[in-house]
């Protein structure tokens, strides 16, 4: 009996039998001539030490995930062992459940490496997918960045279906966007990140009516009219929140700052039991009208705390929540050097409005090969001669290009009354994720929140002023292979830690703690597995049913949507829009949620 | 044809209504046995249906109910699949469904049926009508003030009538609530005749002649015409009865309330008349051959939902609001006013002793009278110049009662279909000689000539289209067929935008648009072949369309006048 048979004897059947089919996948050897595997052009472990590579990504994940000794993880993802030994190494009690993406990659770890010590113990399992019962308080996820970027829909679909088991059950989630600025993007990629998790999703995009707004705005231009008008818009939207809400029946309604949602509304939204949740993306000492809305909110998220919670909490915001931003990883990753357009290379550069604080600050770089990119940067400026297109406004994708064609991505929170940095800033800008998600090389301003989302020196550099700025460029140019390695180290830790979908996992995790039943409803009614089990001997619903995994909570609406989008129509599809039309019916009718007061005042 | 199922999910009205309708069907294949499935909110109603085999219910409450306590999902599709499977026990010959609703149609779909006429969906979930005269049915929603037939008319064309096929209401009343009526009628003074009956209530307020009128009418009857006087109404209108009688100070029989709805059709037909506004109850006086006064006030359309029945008047508030549309909230309900109970007297003696004498200028009051080809018609009896509307409206009558079914295909057809109809002629033109001649014949004359000019556009808008849907049938060139298809959509705009500036041509391309809608395969080929037909039933209707209305207008004498005034002007 060879090591794959002896190997493959302690994996379930399902394993065995797929990896037996599986072949084995190309190996090379690392500089310390331990083996490694390439797939699609990545190296799934460090090319010179995977066994010290790995141990790092375990045991910052061990620092951040704050998982004990005995609890159970799921690590999403293998290498060719090294990521499993390191944590069964540092837990030596805890269950471990490997999810394999690829019984070839299986196959090929059993053949290069001695396994057998990890595979004797009954604490480690291993899974082509999720069990029913992956998901739970107490159970601990380890998203192997590296595995993420390989088999990126595989690991969607593990997401999904750990969304839809038990605890994470799929919720109802209408997400509103603000008319326009900074937020738009945030929704937008907070909407998807929801869906991602297997939520069912409402976007309701109010940016549809940024032109509208627009024109009010410039026509009236402040006049005794401009507020009261605008405001009836906002009213107006509003309302369609509430429409939207009817018909959609979430249990949750997601706000990005500056959505607009009179109070009115938010206390409609109550007296339906639909949870009111806003994410407020701003500073809360520049932008200060928080004051008037947060106490409307059931949960109030932050990209701030300390004194800002200090102070929603004397107004009577009984929860608020610090979220920070994350990285929209479907607008910024990493392009090869030959996708990157000339215009957006240089070895400095910046992205953002001229503030007050950068215009001084950046004087300090006079002359060097420094690209400054974004709008409102004065004209008359001596920096004019740095500022790119006209200080036209760049769009994602002209930044994405930059934060990629760029040696040193350069970030400075802004100030419009100081001179340079902020010694008492504190939050972390969406900038610092995006650049660390194209794995561009950043030097950003000295950020108190900043430490715990990024490690300094080793995925961030951080600079107190110009001078300090200066010389770490200085040790910066000499060290390019310093450079390539925190660029990559960030690139990882916003893979596994600062997605929209890990930030949208930690707000529905608050949440539901905070909320348990409002957002879990106590019972599972229409999950998947009950409405299964109600009709074992009814053929046509058992494969109505078939697609859905176990905790997915369904409704009349989603099933009719779904049969809809599968075509011919069987008899129990017909039963199902027969029923759905009725409860339409009764909808319209006010039969079905109690008839609505007049939310304009 | 064994098995016909019949479906009808609207209220007690609609279903009296539908009851020429099977007596119809009966009457065309005597060996069919007939079902009739209903809500059992009007199962009492449905009951007293004659000739039916099986009454078939739907729980419509029990079904919300399922939904409204929170079921879950696996119960109430059980509950909806128990049902369904019920109905699916039998397979019918013929499925014909009179509802407007989106779950009838799923459940056409579901039933089994060789044949179904209604909205039925599709295996891919959209909603198709297969009968020209379902199409129209649904064209009466959208296009109200164009209708001129009745509702139950309608239903025989959905079933293929014959002329006197199905020529009346029907209900058949049990022995016991004979009995009980009779009880009634004899603890009336006897010596006090004719029995009058009152029904002041409606299923909607605004359609309700006010309670005070009622009661002075009461007592009109009961001092002028030596009447004896009863009071229906269900039981949340007791209180609205009470206010009558207290009112009326003369004696009333109040049974509002107390009555079920069989003894309640027994006591309708042993009485003399029935005063009511546009309810069930005048439909069940017209079932059981009594006369009425109907009311129709607000949105209600006598055209539409009037009495299926000779002997009955309708009042009509002669205001230019009148009916008015279901979307909108009357700001003073004038019409509800307007008719004076000296005005409904009068039309209860035209009723009870053949009087035709009203006086009342700001009522407008029609008999109705069947018509060469049994359909019901409505006539105007009381004074009032002529407008458009009713020129048009007799023009769409002449056109849909031929060109519904079927369209003319050649210029022989098309000819021979117009002679057809001018035997018609005589009779519509009788209907409108009844009018006065317009306050301003010039501005008639002009509207009737906008209306052609429009008309001639449709109509080379549907032989283009025409053109273009036949080009497609022959070429095979791709870049031909792109024009084609370009021709096509350009069309379609422009027929769209005529629609929606005319509402006088909205009937038309309100029924190419349910047309289109049916189609149901991108294929080339089916494209092509039901694009021309439907192109040229455009261009036909709308050509043949002008040709009535300009006939229309020739034979009336005061054009004719008109037209020699303008010669001798011309002249001089």
């Amino acid at each position: 009996m060879n090591r794959l048979q002896i190997c493959t004897g302690y994996l379930d059947t399902k394993l065995q039998k797929a990896v037996a089919d599986a072949e084995v996948l190309p190996v090379e050897q690392s500089r310390q001539g331990s083996p490694l595997v390439l797939i699609d052009g990545v190296r799934l472990h460090s090319a010179f030490d995977p066994v010290r590579d790995a141990g790092r990504v375990v045991s910052r994940w061990l620092t951040n995930s704050g998982v004990n000794d005995g609890d159970t993880v799921i690590m999403h993802g293998m290498g060719l062992g090294y990521y499993l030994e390191a944590l069964a190494e540092s837990l030596p009690h805890s269950p471990l459940r490997v999810l394999v993406p690829d019984a070839a990659l299986l196959r090929t770890a059993l053949e290069h490496r001695d396994l057998t010590l990890l595979l004797q113990q009954e604490r480690i399992t291993f899974h082509l997918e999720p069990e029913a019962d992956a998901a739970g308080a107490e159970v601990y996820h380890l998203r192997l960045p590296v595995i993420k970027q390989v088999y990126a829909d595989t690991c969607r679909l593990w997401d999904r279906q750990l969304a839809g088991s038990d605890n994470n059950r799929s919720l109802r989630i209408q997400v509103v966007t603000p008319i326009h600025g900074g937020s738009l993007p945030v929704a937008l990629a907070a909407a998807d990140a929801l869906r991602e998790l297997g939520h069912q999703v409402n976007l309701v995009d109010c940016s549809q009516f940024a032109a509208t707004y627009r024109y009010l705005e410039e026509r009236l231009q402040e006049g005794r009219h401009e507020s009261h008008l605008l405001g009836r818009l906002v009213e107006l939207l509003s309302d369609y929140v509430l429409v939207e809400a009817e018909s959609f029946q979430p249990q949750m309604v997601l706000a990005l700052a500056q959505a607009p949602l009179t109070s009115a509304a938010l206390r409609e939204l109550k007296r339906n039991r639909i949870l009111t949740a806003y994410w407020f993306v701003e500073d809360y000492q520049r932008i200060t009208y928080w004051q008037s809305i947060a106490p409307h909110y059931d949960l109030f998220f932050t990209i701030q705390r300390g004194e800002f919670h200090r102070q929603l909490r004397e107004l009577g915001v009984r929860h608020p929540l610090y979220l920070p931003l994350a990285a929209d990883t479907r607008t910024y990753y990493p392009l090869s050097p030959g996708e990157v357009d000339d215009a957006c290379r240089s070895e400095l550069s910046f992205v953002g409005a001229g503030y007050h604080n950068r215009e001084i600050f950046f004087l300090g770089l006079y002359g060097q090969d420094f690209k400054i990119w974004g709008a409102e940067w004065n004209p008359r400026h001596p920096l004019q001669r740095h500022v790119q297109n006209d200080a036209a406004r760049t769009d994602t994708e002209q930044n994405r290009q930059i934060f990629n064609g760029s040696h040193f991505n350069l970030n400075l929170h802004s100030s419009s009354h100081l001179a340079g940095v902020d010694p008492e800033g504190d939050f972390v800008n969406p900038r610092v994720f995006d650049i660390a998600a194209c794995r561009g090389f950043q030097l950003v301003d000295r950020r108190e929140l900043l430490p715990e989302l990024f490690e300094e020196d080793r995925e961030i550099v951080v600079y107190e002023d110009i001078e300090d700025l200066r010389a770490k460029l200085e040790h910066y140019r000499r060290h390019p292979e310093q450079r390539r390695a925190i660029a990559a180290a960030a690139y990882e830790r916003v893979q596994g830690e600062h997605t929209y979908s890990r930030r949208m996992e930690q707000l529905l995790q608050a949440a539901v703690e905070l909320f348990p039943e409002q957002l879990r409803g106590g019972d599972s009614r229409n999950s998947a597995a009950t409405l299964r089990a109600a009709l074992p001997d009814d053929a046509e619903w058992q494969q109505l049913l078939a697609e859905y995994t176990d905790a997915e909570e369904l409704t009349l609406s989603r099933l009719e949507a779904d049969i809809r989008d599968q075509g011919e129509l069987t008899t129990a599809g017909m039963v199902v829009l027969f029923a759905a039309e009725l409860e339409r019916w009764a909808r319209r009718k006010q039969l079905l949620i109690p008839a609505r007061t007049a939310t304009s005042t | 044809m064994k098995q016909i199922l019949v479906i009808n999910f609207t209220r007690m009205g609609d279903i009296i209504q539908t009851t020429p309708l099977l007596e119809g069907l009966r009457e065309k294949w005597p060996a069919t046995q007939i079902d009739l499935l209903v809500m059992r909110g009007f199962q009492a109603i449905a009951e007293l249906v004659p000739g039916i085999r099986q009454l078939l219910l739907w729980d419509q409450d029990e079904s919300v109910s399922t939904l409204i306590r929170g079921d879950n999902l696996a119960q109430i599709y059980s509950y909806h699949r128990r049902f369904i499977d019920e109905l699916r026990r039998c397979e019918y010959d013929l499925i014909i469904n009179v509802t407007h609703s989106s779950e009838s149609a799923v459940l056409l779909r579901l039933l089994r049926g060789r044949e179904k006429r209604g909205i039925v969906m599709d295996e891919l979930g959209r909603k198709l009508t297969a009968h020209p005269w379902i199409d129209y049915f649904f064209n009466v929603t959208a296009n109200r003030s164009f209708n001129d037939f009745n509702l139950v008319d309608i239903y025989r064309r959905i079933g293929d009538l014959e002329a006197g096929q199905g020529s009346r209401l029907r209900l058949q009343v049990p022995p016991e609530a004979d009995q009980q009526a009779r009880r009634w009628l004899a603890s009336l003074d006897a010596e006090r005749r004719p029995f009058v009956v009152l029904q002041p209530g409606a299923n909607r307020d605004n359609r309700r002649w006010p309670a005070s009128n009622y009661a002075t009418l009461a007592r009109l009857l009961y001092e002028r015409r030596w009447a004896s006087l009863l009071l229906i109404g269900s039981g949340a209108e007791t209180e609205l009865a009470e206010r009558i009688v207290s009112q009326a100070g003369v004696p009333l029989l109040n049974l509002a309330g107390k009555t079920d709805l069989a003894q309640l059709t027994a006591l309708l037909g042993r009485c003399d008349l029935l005063v009511s506004n546009d309810t069930g109850s005048m439909h069940i006086a017209a079932a059981m051959n009594t006369p009425t006064v109907a009311l129709f006030l607000a949105t209600a359309l006598p055209q539409e939902t009037g009495a299926y029945t000779e002997d009955t008047i309708i009042l009509q508030p002669r205001l230019d609001c009148a009916p008015c549309s279901h979307h909108i909230e009357c700001p003073h309900l004038r019409c509800r006013q307007l008719i004076t109970p000296a005005a409904v007297l009068e039309a209860c003696d035209a009723m009870l002793t053949g009087t035709d004498r009203f006086t009342d200028e700001q009522v407008r009051v029609f008999r109705p009278v069947y018509n060469r080809d049994s359909m019901l018609q409505l006539r105007l009896v009381s004074r009032e110049p002529l407008q458009l509307e009713q020129l048009t409206a007799v023009a769409y009558r002449l056109l849909w009662k031929r060109l519904l079914d079927a369209v003319p295909q050649s210029k022989s057809a098309e000819e021979r279909c117009f002679i057809e109809l001018t035997e018609d002629l005589p009779e519509q033109l009788d209907f409108l000689h009844r009018y006065d001649p317009p306050e301003d014949p010039a501005a008639v004359a002009r509207a009737v000539s906008d209306c052609c000019i429009t008309l001639t556009e449709a109509e080379s808008l549907g032989h283009r289209g025409f053109v273009a849907a036949a080009q497609l049938d022959r070429t095979r060139d791709p870049q031909r067929l792109q024009q084609s298809l370009k021709e096509i959509t350009a069309v379609n705009e422009e027929l769209f935008q005529l629609e929606m500036q005319h509402e006088f041509i909205r009937p038309i391309c309100v029924l190419y648009r349910f047309n289109r809608e049916n189609m149901f395969s991108d294929e080339l080929d089916y494209l092509a072949r039901e694009g021309k037909k439907m192109y040229h039933a455009v261009e036909a209707r709308t050509r043949l369309l002008r040709t009535f209305l300009q006939e229309l207008l020739a034979a009336q004498p005061w054009y004719e006048q008109l037209q020699q005034r303008r010669e001798e002007c011309a002249h001089a």
